[in-house]
């Protein structure tokens, strides 16, 4: 099998970001849970990146994205730029709270390649707004593993209207109750 | 070693613990080695259920691959 590095990856990123091809960019899915967590297995690598629009376009577009990366040598499979053997997807920021968690990202380094992740509770906060099985269990090892800040993750669910979304996460796996 | 539940429970908990706490750069390697075992097995599964190669040498014993020679 073909070698893949997901170090190479994030070089990619960081040298079409220094291009000025995007903006800041952060690690969300289950590559940047794994920064706080044990590794979590996953197919593909998720970047949250804030897009630089194109004059004239009101509708964001990868395809700057797309055209930098393929000349670099990336594939392109569906939705995926497959990067170093990674499947690779670019996403957007569809709301506030991942406009936010890109903002408020961490800076880590991988063997010398600096890359930046979202914080645990930004992970959390963007688990429970999605709210599919997978992303319940995820949040649920995150509270198991005790990796997130409490305070800050109220106060992020309360600036994000997802309180109410969260008590019923609480009463339903924390609390055993209906 | 034992078979108590709540042993074996505390010993996973603790090397999820440790697994936690290592590098990223550490846990991501592993993460890559997850990734390619993960893909080995679908590539694997795909192919026993094309049919391709129903009796190789390291498939599963069970008993229709068990042939009568005697």
């Amino acid at each position: 099998m073909s070698h893949t590095s997901i170090k190479e990856v994030f070089a990619a990123i960081n040298r079409m970001q220094s291009d000025g091809v995007i903006d800041r960019y952060a690690i969300g899915g289950a590559v940047g849970a794994t920064f706080y967590l044990e590794p979590v297995a996953t197919l593909d690598v998720d970047v949250f990146i804030a897009f630089h629009p194109e004059p004239g376009h009101l509708i964001l577009s990868p395809q700057p994205i797309f055209d930098y990366l393929t000349t670099l040598g990336a594939t392109i499979e569906g939705e995926y730029l497959v990067i170093a053997g990674w499947p690779v997807q670019f996403l957007p920021p569809t709301n506030t709270l991942v406009e936010e968690a890109i903002a408020e990202a961490r800076q880590t380094d991988v063997d010398g390649e600096p890359t930046w992740v979202f914080t645990a509770e930004h992970l959390a906060a963007i688990a429970l707004q999605t709210g599919r099985a997978k992303d319940k269990a995820r949040l649920l090892q995150f509270i198991e593993a005790g990796a997130l800040d409490t305070d800050r993750l109220d106060a992020i669910l309360k600036k994000h209207g997802l309180a109410k979304k969260w008590q019923k996460f609480e009463r339903q796996f924390l609390k055993d109750e209906p | 070693m034992t078979f108590a539940m709540q042993d074996i429970l505390k010993s996973k908990r603790a090397l999820r613990e440790r697994l936690a706490a290592r590098p990223y750069a550490e846990k991501l390697r592993l993460l890559e080695q997850l990734r390619e075992r993960s893909l080995a097995i679908a590539a694997r599964s795909s192919s026993d259920q094309d049919g391709a190669n129903p009796v190789s040498d390291d498939a599963p014993l069970r008993p229709d691959n068990l042939q009568d020679n005697g």
